[in-house]
């Protein structure tokens, strides 16, 4: 993982000498590139800290729009005590603050994950909603791209676009052997009759089946940067399967399938007018499902699984890793 | 079961005006068998019967018998399939479905009948059954684990508040599938399905509350441990009554009570060997058998999550 460090005055680099020999990888990248590195960087990028030495008034007001930016959590290098009040650092957005007394000891690995683990006060309050709730408290922001909001509805999303979205990957399984099985007729229903299921499951979250092809999809659902209620509506259709198929007779044919839901940023293009949208974030979610999931299993990505209610943490387990990310799994229904 | 009279006047006209009087008699005796129109008139065999005075009587017969919901769906299949090769058209028909579906009596194409949709004026017996009429039933007998042990270890605005929601979880699950609940015994009763596929029916009811149980206890539940629920599902005759009492008579009643105490385990259902046997092929394997019972006859469904220690 990546961590920038970014100044324009390359001494400040001894303050990281902590990180030398760990997993870490630090880049040393001047103020005025910082936006830059940090996008070429993409999803390996872990943390950033950033000088504001010399920085005051406007300056320091663009460099903080620089840092929002950036898809990582960053914190702010302040030798010359700018601030009177370290808070005003964590207000502006920041996740840590490196002071004039900061001890070089304790600018550690140890230090890199509390920073990580930080979250802005009053986030994840008691007024949320049982199982609705913010993102756990303990997880930062894990998204790779910035946090572009698209949470004020369909009619707000404009084509050509970029946002970020929660996707949900669905497929039903061996598909292709289930053709010559059934036939082409109550195959075609079968197709049918799965995505208005898959279509009604998630109205109430917004859910717009982008892409559908050969008995799966990819949905685009609204995202707010603070909860995910997606995960539950996946939930409820998950444990709910044996009944919806034994409601539909298109369905009771006895099949699986696989769904995985994703949290990452795309441009926005109509259903149908996507042939040619290329994206980092579409190219992840149809690996994960062609080459990492098996049959009848519902996984999360890393991304989405910090946004898992606590209450329903334990019904998910790790899954391994795939192109660098982490992906966890629902447990088995047995 | 009452029926508005504007029903039962175009059922007569419908009588009257489209069917020869043979036929209105042969309809009449599906249900009443021996029915005889002249000794019902008290006109004897050697004066014809005017259609007019024939409908009219048999109107007065079968809503005393209350069999006027299965005349009409007779009449119904009269009019689409015929009787012995026969067409009859009965243009009536379509006004009296009509007029049943203002009084929320639905006409179900699937099963060709007339199904007291589960509303406001839902009645316990479906507006269909008759006391002392036996009719195969599916009951579906749920009782909530150690909920005395519950209100004595919560505060009562905890326990009020779980305990609405799951009877609602319970009311909802049975209502949408057009089961009625019949008994409430404190956190436990029974609740009964008559139309269309009524052991999937109870099944799936029985399956969506455990669901909705393991979604509600995980996520909104007040209370710092899990509500649990017992469910069994068994099926045949049952003789009805409007008395609580008198139902609980049945050997039904009492084999389905007896199948949730003895032999289903907290957090899951257990359905006796005919309700399993009308279960479609792939629904049926999500049913193991019942081990812990010596005849393992009984299947059982609840929600296992994949053991990770």
């Amino acid at each position: 993982m990546t961590i920038i460090i970014s100044s324009d005055d390359p001494r400040v680099l001894k303050l990281f000498s902590a990180f030398e020999g760990k997993k870490q990888t630090l880049l040393y990248v001047k103020r005025a590139d910082l936006a830059k590195v940090a996008k070429e960087a993409g999803s390996d990028l872990e943390f950033a800290w950033f000088d504001i030495a010399d920085l005051e008034g406007r300056k320091l007001k663009a460099a903080f729009k620089t840092l929002s930016t950036i898809s990582v959590r960053w914190g702010i290098i302040d030798r010359k005590g700018i601030f009177n009040d370290a808070a005003e650092a964590f207000w502006a957005g920041a996740a840590d603050y490196l002071g004039p007394r900061t001890d070089a000891s304790s600018i550690n690995p140890l230090r890199l994950k509390k920073a990580l683990a930080w979250k802005k006060a009053g986030a994840g309050s008691a007024a949320q909603r049982p199982g609705e709730g913010d993102m756990d408290s303990n997880n930062p922001l894990p998204l790779r791209a910035g946090f572009i909001d698209s949470s004020r509805g369909w009619t707000s999303i404009k084509e050509g676009q970029e946002y970020t979205f929660t996707f949900v990957y669905i497929q039903i399984d061996k598909a292709d052997k289930l053709l010559h099985t059934i036939g082409e007729t109550r195959a075609a229903s079968l197709d049918q009759e799965f995505r208005r299921m898959i279509e009604h499951s998630f109205a109430a979250s917004g859910g717009l089946v982008w892409m559908w092809r050969d008995y799966g999809g990819l949905l685009l659902l609204p995202f707010n940067g603070k909860n995910c209620p997606v995960i539950l509506d996946a939930l409820r259709l998950w444990i709910n399967r044996p009944i919806h198929f034994a409601d539909n007779a298109a369905l009771s044919i006895g099949f699986t399938f696989r769904m995985a839901i994703h949290i990452g940023n795309t441009v926005y293009k109509r259903p149908g007018q996507t042939g040619n949208l290329t994206s980092d974030t579409l190219n992840s979610i149809f690996h994960i499902g062609y080459k990492f999931m098996k049959n009848d299993t519902f996984y999360l990505t890393e991304e989405a699984a910090a946004f898992v209610p606590r209450e329903i943490s334990d019904l998910f387990v790790e899954a391994g890793s795939y192109e660098a990310r982490k992906i966890k799994r629902m447990r088995a229904l047995q | 079961m009452y029926i508005r009279s504007m029903i039962i006047n175009l059922a007569n006209r419908a009588f009257s005006e489209s069917l020869p009087i043979d036929i209105m008699v042969r309809i009449v005796k599906d249900l009443l068998p021996g029915y005889d129109i002249n000794r019902q008139t008290g006109i004897p065999e050697n004066i014809p019967i005017q259609p007019r005075d024939a409908a009219a009587q048999i109107m007065r017969d079968i809503t005393a018998a209350n069999i006027f919901l299965p005349i009409i769906e007779n009449l119904v299949r009269l009019h689409y399939v015929g009787l012995n090769g026969r067409q009859y058209q009965i243009p009536l028909i379509h006004e009296i479905a009509k007029e049943l579906s203002k009084d929320e009596i639905l006409y179900d194409k699937s099963t060709g009948l007339f199904v007291e949709s589960p509303g406001k004026n839902a009645t316990p017996n479906w507006r269909r059954l008759r006391p002392g009429m036996d009719s195969n039933l599916t009951l579906l007998r749920y009782d909530m684990v150690s909920n005395t042990r519950l209100v004595r270890s919560y505060a009562p605005d905890k326990i009020k508040t779980a305990f609405t929601n799951y009877r609602s979880i319970l009311t909802e699950a049975v209502t949408k599938r057009n089961g009625r609940i019949w008994c409430s015994e404190g956190d436990g009763g029974i609740a009964a399905f008559y139309y269309g596929q009524r052991d999937m029916e109870a099944a799936l009811a029985g399956m969506e509350i455990l669901h909705n149980l393991f979604l509600f206890n995980r996520l909104s539940s007040p209370l710092s441990e899990p509500i649990h629920i017992r469910i069994a599902i068994h099926n045949g005759p049952c003789r009805w009554s409007f008395s609580e009492d008198e139902l609980q008579k049945n050997d039904l009643f009492q084999r389905v009570k007896e199948i949730e105490a003895k032999m289903t385990v907290p957090g899951s259902i257990t359905v006796s060997p005919s309700v399993y046997d009308s279960f479609e092929r792939n629904f049926a394997t999500h049913f193991s058998t019942l081990k812990t019972e010596k005849t393992h006859t009984l299947k059982t469904y609840m929600i296992r999550l994949e053991d990770i220690a």
